[in-house]
């Protein structure tokens, strides 16, 4: 969000920069919910979402004085949380701390009580896909963003965006119900 | 796939990748030919519409004010530990020259102490002393939320107050706390009003209306539905809403487990002043 009026990110980044101490606190007011978003629907638990935040956002802070420019601020500080994520995530899969999921996927069935209880929620569901596919679809899917823009965030081709985007969906479809398991 | 009886001729992930715009346009061309006229595929594309249709439904939680708390706090003691923190990294071509750098806050204090993290919170049972820039380690001045963690980091309950100690004593030796310092406002944008009022208890960077009879008179003008003028205050903090600066009050009721939670526009006397929010937290 750019107030009307307002100092644009990049000024926002400049003044900071520059020593302006209230100007980094502005920018993460515009983007601060957005970063907790995206890094709860990641991380798919409320605590290591809140250190991946804050993470993200001393690095920028201390990193500011390397941006070049070549990416919007706003695109440039998610790429920094989303790298902070899949880090995070990688390290919970070198310890061995991804937990195995809990519920199958559900049949389709006519019972919806039962329906309702064995389905897994869109939350959950989004925490059975692997990394790279996760945070694509919570990037495009969730939050909306251009596939442009994710494909710079992510540093990879657009592409490989859409093609990570479909095969979460396939997975989620099937975990969501809506898709039914080959045999 | 999608009916056991009958497999999909059509492989779903070929549909998704047509769904995801994946194939270039000949092949795109050739499958959603061949998916307009098989019930089946058209029922997968449907069930990948469904699909998206659930994510985009997902809404993004509110921020909790503990972690923008925490968050606010690392960020301050990042600043207060590196008096010029960006300079040393900064890239020539990208920085702008000292003559057109935009001072949006002419007030501001290059390398002003950060304040110091509330009392009322808990934090890590190992504080550190703040380290280099290039030291890596994030000051991690936050909360506990009581959760068993899934990594492998021993955590053991401390005393608030204790720990509180620490770490500003771990700051005095680190030469970081210089000068009181009043901490930057907290924006409330996305937050829960009664958690932040909440957050701020023990908390008492109100401004002006630390002075009770300005508080009386700012409350009796504003007319906040159920808040006696003569309320006790129990914290307060300057705080950020929709771009408006206000301060926030948690005030006490005069009844057993009610607080109210009252922000106004920072000028707020007995002359006159705005209610930008209240709220009433029952236990």
């Amino acid at each position: 969000l750019v107030l009307t009026g307002g100092p644009s990110d990049a000024e926002l980044l400049a003044a900071h920069r520059a020593g302006d101490q209230r100007a980094f606190g502005e920018l993460v007011a515009r983007y601060r919910n957005r970063m907790w978003g995206i890094a709860v629907r990641t991380l798919h638990h409320p605590e290591d979402a809140a250190d991946v935040v804050q993470e993200a956002l001393v690095a920028a802070y201390r990193r500011a004085g390397t941006y070049r420019g070549e990416a919007s601020v706003r695109t440039w500080l998610h790429r920094i949380l989303v790298n902070a994520c899949i880090d995070r995530l990688r390290q919970e899969r070198r310890q061995g701390t991804v937990p195995l999921p809990q519920v199958e996927p559900r049949e389709r069935r006519l019972d919806v009580a039962v329906d309702v209880v064995t389905r897994l929620s869109v939350v959950d569901a989004l925490a059975e896909l692997p990394a790279p596919q996760r945070v694509a679809v919570v990037l495009v899917d969730v939050q909306g963003w251009p596939l442009d823009e994710v494909a710079e965030v992510l540093e990879v081709p657009v592409g490989t965006v859409k093609s990570r985007c479909a095969r979460g969906r396939v997975r989620l479809g099937k975990l969501l119900g809506h898709l039914r398991e080959e045999e | 796939m999608t009916d056991r009886r009958e497999p999909a001729e059509l492989p779903v992930d070929l549909l998704a990748d047509l769904d995801a715009g994946a194939l270039d346009p000949a092949r795109a061309a050739v499958v959603r030919a061949a998916a307009a006229g098989d019930p089946q595929a058209a029922a997968v594309l449907a069930a990948l519409d469904a699909t998206r249709a659930e994510l985009g439904a997902l809404a993004d939680p509110p921020v909790p004010a503990r972690y923008a708390a925490r968050w606010e706090s690392a960020l301050a003691a990042e600043a207060a530990r590196t008096v010029t923190p960006l300079e040393s990294g900064s890239d020539p071509a990208s920085a702008p020259a000292e003559a057109e750098r935009p001072q949006l806050h002419p007030g501001g204090d290059i390398g002003a102490p950060a304040p110091l993290p509330s009392t009322s919170q808990r934090f890590d049972p190992d504080p550190q002393p703040p380290t280099a820039p290039s030291g890596g380690r994030l000051p991690r001045l936050r909360p506990s939320s009581g959760r068993r963690r899934r990594t492998a980091i021993p955590r053991r309950r401390v005393r608030p107050a204790i720990v509180a100690g620490a770490v500003l004593a771990a700051a005095v030796v680190a030469g970081v706390v210089r000068a009181p310092q009043e901490p930057a406002p907290l924006s409330l944008d996305g937050v829960d009003l009664a958690a932040a009022g909440l957050a701020v208890q023990g908390d008492f960077d109100v401004g002006d209306l630390a002075d009770p009879a300005r508080r009386a008179g700012c409350l009796r003008t504003v007319e906040s539905p159920g808040v006696s003028p003569d309320a006790p205050l129990l914290g307060g903090r300057e705080v950020v809403v929709d771009g408006r600066d206000g301060v926030l009050l948690l005030l006490a009721s005069g009844r057993l487990g009610r607080l109210q939670v009252v922000v106004v526009e920072p000028g707020c006397g007995p002359e006159g002043g705005v209610l930008l929010g209240t709220q009433t937290i029952e236990a």
